[in-house]
């Protein structure tokens, strides 16, 4: 299990800094290179996870209120998504903080927000 | 701590102390809890002893005709087998020895004296549901990759990955490792379409782009 594990890990790490290069140098909003959102193509409507990419170009320019405006989910949503990885990924070494991490009420309490977001966003917009 | 109990002959737990009372346990239903080496009498546990009042010295005749009868459920043929190869044992003893008297004879013979089991026998079958000596890794569940995936790629099948991820950790808790692990696959399958589906707009982006 470790080495595949660590594997994994250096390679997520990677991906990481390699996309954060991408979409700090290449502003989503102005360039074609980025995939659109599958759901706003077929419905119209805004997923709860779009504008994450705009979202992202600005956070990594520093501008909150601009990242804000993008997709104020996201924002919140990245460390409580880099958090349950972490608990997943060393499930061995803390198996209780990653039992609260992946309780059925915190996950069922997640899904309702990206829902409810996305009916007041599509609804607001 | 966590109980587990064999009704019907399905395993059940991890059970509070409180379930397992509710349980329709009888005395000789097996119960294991950790730390013990294999599974017991319900009325061996001191806990649940309570429930049935004082124990009763019945267990190495019960334990027998249980052996003999799982022997039956599992292989019937063999069993059939044993059970007429241990009439004619008896037969032929009874015809060799014929004056001993009838007070030596071990058992009635509604009660076959079978050769019980070895002891680890029935626990090395039984140990490999909840007693952890064997237990496989727990599976990844990728909840939050699960998550990522509903923001970043396509909400849709980012939820279908939730649902199977949601039930990996229970599964593994009840001791359905063989499920688990499949649930932990289909996540991991739901994912990669999640991905695949959020990254496909982007070949037709980049041929617009060099039209």
């Amino acid at each position: 299990m470790n080495r595949r594990k660590w594997m994994v890990i250096i390679t997520v790490i990677a991906a990481i800094t390699v996309g954060g290069a991408t979409y700090w140098w290449f502003d989503p909003s102005s360039t074609m290179l980025f995939p659109r959102c599958p759901v706003k193509s077929l419905t119209g409507w805004d997923c709860p996870g779009c504008g994450a990419q705009r979202c992202l170009h600005a956070l990594l320019h520093g501008r909150w209120s601009d990242a804000w405006h993008y997709n104020p989910l996201l924002m919140v949503m990245i460390p409580v998504m880099a958090v349950m990885i972490v608990s997943e990924t060393f499930r061995d070494r803390w198996p209780r903080f990653n039992r609260v991490m992946t309780s059925r009420p915190l996950i069922v309490t997640l899904l309702i927000i990206f829902g409810a977001w996305m009916v007041i966003r599509n609804l607001t917009a | 701590m966590n109980y587990w109990v064999v009704i019907d002959r399905k395993k059940i737990g991890p059970l509070t102390l409180e379930e397992t009372l509710r349980m329709p346990l009888t005395a000789d239903s097996y119960v294991w809890h950790r730390g013990l080496p294999t599974w017991v009498h319900a009325s061996e546990v001191p806990e649940l002893a309570k429930k049935f009042g004082p124990p009763v010295e019945t267990k190495t005749v019960t334990e027998a005709t249980e052996s003999a009868e799982t022997e039956m459920d599992t292989k019937p043929e063999t069993a059939s087998e044993a059970e007429a190869a241990v009439a004619s044992v008896e037969e032929h003893e009874e015809s060799a020895a014929m004056p001993k008297s009838e007070a030596e004879r071990p058992l009635p013979p509604t009660a076959p004296v079978m050769p019980p089991p070895p002891p680890p026998y029935r626990p090395a079958q039984q140990n490999q549901w909840p007693p952890a000596n064997v237990r496989p890794e727990r599976p990844d569940s990728y909840l939050g990759w699960c998550v990522a995936s509903i923001i970043l790629c396509c909400m849709i099948t980012g939820i279908v990955a939730v649902v199977y991820a949601t039930k990996v950790n229970p599964l593994y808790d009840r001791g359905e490792y063989e499920a688990a692990r499949k649930a932990s696959e289909k996540t991991e399958l739901w994912l990669i379409i999640s991905i695949v589906l959020g990254l496909v707009s982007l070949p037709f982006q980049i041929v617009m782009m060099c039209m």
